[in-house]
């Protein structure tokens, strides 16, 4: 019998109906199966109404959308590394960077599109283990500074070898379409496919064995080794996933921009990748969707501003940090624990319970 | 080459006193401050426009200084303090999110066209053995050691003992009494004092502009880092030897390889001495 605790957190992983049988289990599984069903319910609706989209929305919202997705994306890998492994690792933007170059370039050598997206994703998730290296004697703020070093060579490498990358002039993005539908609905449709798989396959992974080894290893470090935990072991994993993702990311972001070029890897793409990850909440599930839209809004709404769009986005951030410091899903939370809503939950849960028993 | 080893000097001097404002937040209040250059931005464009509506240059000075010195001081107890117990994360997006606005406000203000700070010696030039030395470099290389030496007699200090105390263990320097919040509040003013020099030397010497200062807390980091976020010394000659690297690179190979030399340096000291570069070069604890 699998514990309750894991059948309430999952959506997808509503197990064999038959498991709930007599006992005490009885009382508790229904609700959380009911629980897990209408949030399962919630995710295919909200799937149905984004394939929808390209339909309904214009082509700048859809352009906003992409992008949201694109970063949210992005944004898991980081948060993987980040929130769940406990690790500033800030060579993420260069990861994206090398999935987009990485993208254009095999297309430009003849490999289908599709195809590029896992290799650029294995060529980035090995080379962010070796960034990851550093790992084994550095952590905290030395590993940050280190990461940092390496992403900002890796961007002026790409400056640098001007024969393959174009230099600082950038390159020309090959656009894939999808037969039959137009540009920019096919890239869309290619991103959301994408991104539900990634959050799909990562939320799974992190709920599970993998999810809690991290995690002990973010709170024990060394320690873990006496349970048998390799921390190195886990530390380089999340690396390796975090810029697998990122690499995957990048490639969608080089189709949306058709165009790529180095300063668009910077630190103005670091932070607010940093800003998603931390809007969002370090080490929640759903925080990099969260992130990402907030972060896309904000870059989108303060865009004709000029100076006065680096400061509101200072500003906002800056407020942000000093009224939520857990993120905004720590609002959620807080919510959720307030009194009057664990009222109203704990009476239904109560009524659910008689439902059953009766 | 010795040319280029001065003109290192000069840089370095600048990189090697913001390493040092680095430093010394980091050591009191255990903030990696990336706002510092932009603090140290402010405080220069004030003095520049004083400078420029005819005030004398050394009164623009302190003026200078007192700004640099008051605007860290109000934004550790206004913006930090109450984030210091969510750990790091948030304090470093604080540091972040207030360089892009500060950096933001002064391109409002004062627009983006590099500026410098005119000093009386501004132009003046010495002959010594051939070389080409300027007082401008004399001045930035001399004010810059005597700000190493200042600040490690600080720290020798009865306050810069305590302030040690805290930096190795909060809860204990508290409980025999330190004052941990005056003491941070004093690490920001003294960050924010040697910020505004630094940049305010760079200033006498070349242009600073909104783009300057961004290169400049990259290098202050690659000097803080070489000495170990922790010893004085270590990122002062870690600063000048960065400058010197920097303007070897520049001259002789490419100046667009300067920034990518920079960052390996970073990656090298920090795996190969993750404790900075002067660890163990101490022959006895002081």
């Amino acid at each position: 019998m699998s514990e309750p605790g894991r059948a309430t957190a999952t959506t997808t992983h509503t197990e064999d109906p038959t498991m709930v049988t007599a006992g005490a289990e009885a009382v508790t599984e229904p609700s959380a199966h009911a629980v897990g069903r209408t949030k399962g319910l919630v995710a295919v609706v909200a799937l149905l109404l984004l394939f929808a989209a390209p339909f309904v929305l214009n082509s700048y919202l859809l352009f906003v959308l992409n992008l949201t997705l694109v970063y949210a994306v992005a944004t898991l890998g980081f948060n993987l590394l980040v929130g769940w492994s406990g690790q500033i690792g800030l060579a993420h933007a260069a990861l994206f960077a090398i999935g987009a170059y990485g993208s254009a370039i095999a297309m430009e050598q003849g490999v289908p599109f599709l195809v590029t997206i896992p290799l650029v994703g294995l060529a980035a998730g090995g080379l962010a283990v070796l960034i990851g290296f550093p790992a084994i004697r550095l952590t905290g703020f030395f590993l940050a500074i280190a990461t940092l070093a390496l992403g900002m060579a890796i961007v002026e490498l790409l400056k640098g070898a001007r024969a393959v990358t174009g230099g600082g002039g950038g390159l020309n993005v090959e656009v894939f379409t999808l037969p039959g539908i137009n540009g920019s609905a096919s890239t869309y449709f290619v991103t959301l496919a994408v991104a539900a798989v990634a959050f799909f396959l990562v939320r799974r992974s992190l709920i599970g064995r993998f999810g809690r080894t991290l995690q002990a290893v973010r709170h024990l470090g060394q320690l873990s080794g006496s349970l048998g935990v390799s921390a190195l072991r886990y530390r380089l994993i999340a690396f390796g996933l975090s810029g697998f993702i990122a690499a995957v990311a990048g490639s969608l972001y080089g189709q949306l921009q058709t165009f790529v070029f180095p300063a668009m890897f910077e630190m103005n793409l670091l932070v607010p990748m940093l800003v998603m990850v931390f809007v969002g909440g370090a080490g929640s599930h759903w925080g990099p969707l969260i992130g990402a839209a907030f972060a896309v809004v904000l870059i989108e709404l303060f865009q004709d501003l000029g100076d006065l769009q680096a400061i509101a986005y200072g500003v906002v951030l800056m407020v942000a940090i000093a009224v939520l410091p857990g993120g905004l899903v720590s609002l959620f939370a807080t919510f959720r624990d307030s009194r009057l809503v664990g009222r109203l939950l704990a009476r239904r849960t109560a009524s659910e319970r008689s439902e059953v028993r009766a | 080459m010795l040319q280029t080893v001065l003109s290192g000097l000069e840089s370095g001097s600048w990189f090697a006193l913001l390493g040092l404002a680095i430093v010394v937040v980091m050591k009191a209040a255990d903030v990696p401050n990336f706002a510092m250059a932009e603090i140290g931005l402010v405080a220069t464009y004030v003095g520049t426009v004083l400078n420029a509506a005819g005030i004398s240059f050394w009164p623009a000075v302190v003026v200078t200084l007192v700004i640099g010195t008051l605007l860290a001081i109000v934004i550790d107890l206004a913006l930090m303090r109450k984030l210091a117990k969510h750990g790091h994360f948030p304090l470093l997006l604080m540091t972040i999110g207030l360089s892009l606005a500060l950096n933001a406000l002064i391109g409002l203000i004062w627009g983006h066209e590099p500026r410098s700070f005119t000093a009386p010696w501004s132009g003046n030039h010495l002959d010594v053995g051939g070389l080409d030395v300027s007082w401008a470099q004399v001045v930035t290389i001399v004010v810059g050691a005597l700000g190493a030496i200042g600040i490690t007699a600080f720290f020798r200090s009865p306050m810069g003992a305590q302030m040690r105390a805290v930096a190795e263990n909060r809860e204990t320097a508290r409980l025999i009494g330190v004052n941990a919040g005056r003491l941070s509040a004093i690490a920001w003013g003294l960050g924010g004092l040697i910020a505004s020099t630094a940049v305010m030397l760079q200033a006498q010497s070349t242009l600073v502009s909104t783009h300057s200062a961004a290169s400049l807390i990259i290098y202050g980091f690659v000097a803080a880092t070489m000495g170990g976020f922790v010893s004085l010394f270590g990122t002062f000659a870690g600063g000048l030897a960065l400058g010197i690297i920097q303007q070897v690179v520049g001259t002789y190979i490419s100046t667009s390889a300067q920034f990518a030399v920079a960052l390996l340096a970073v990656f090298l000291v920090l795996m190969l001495r993750p404790g900075g570069f002067t660890k163990g070069m101490r022959l006895r604890d002081v």
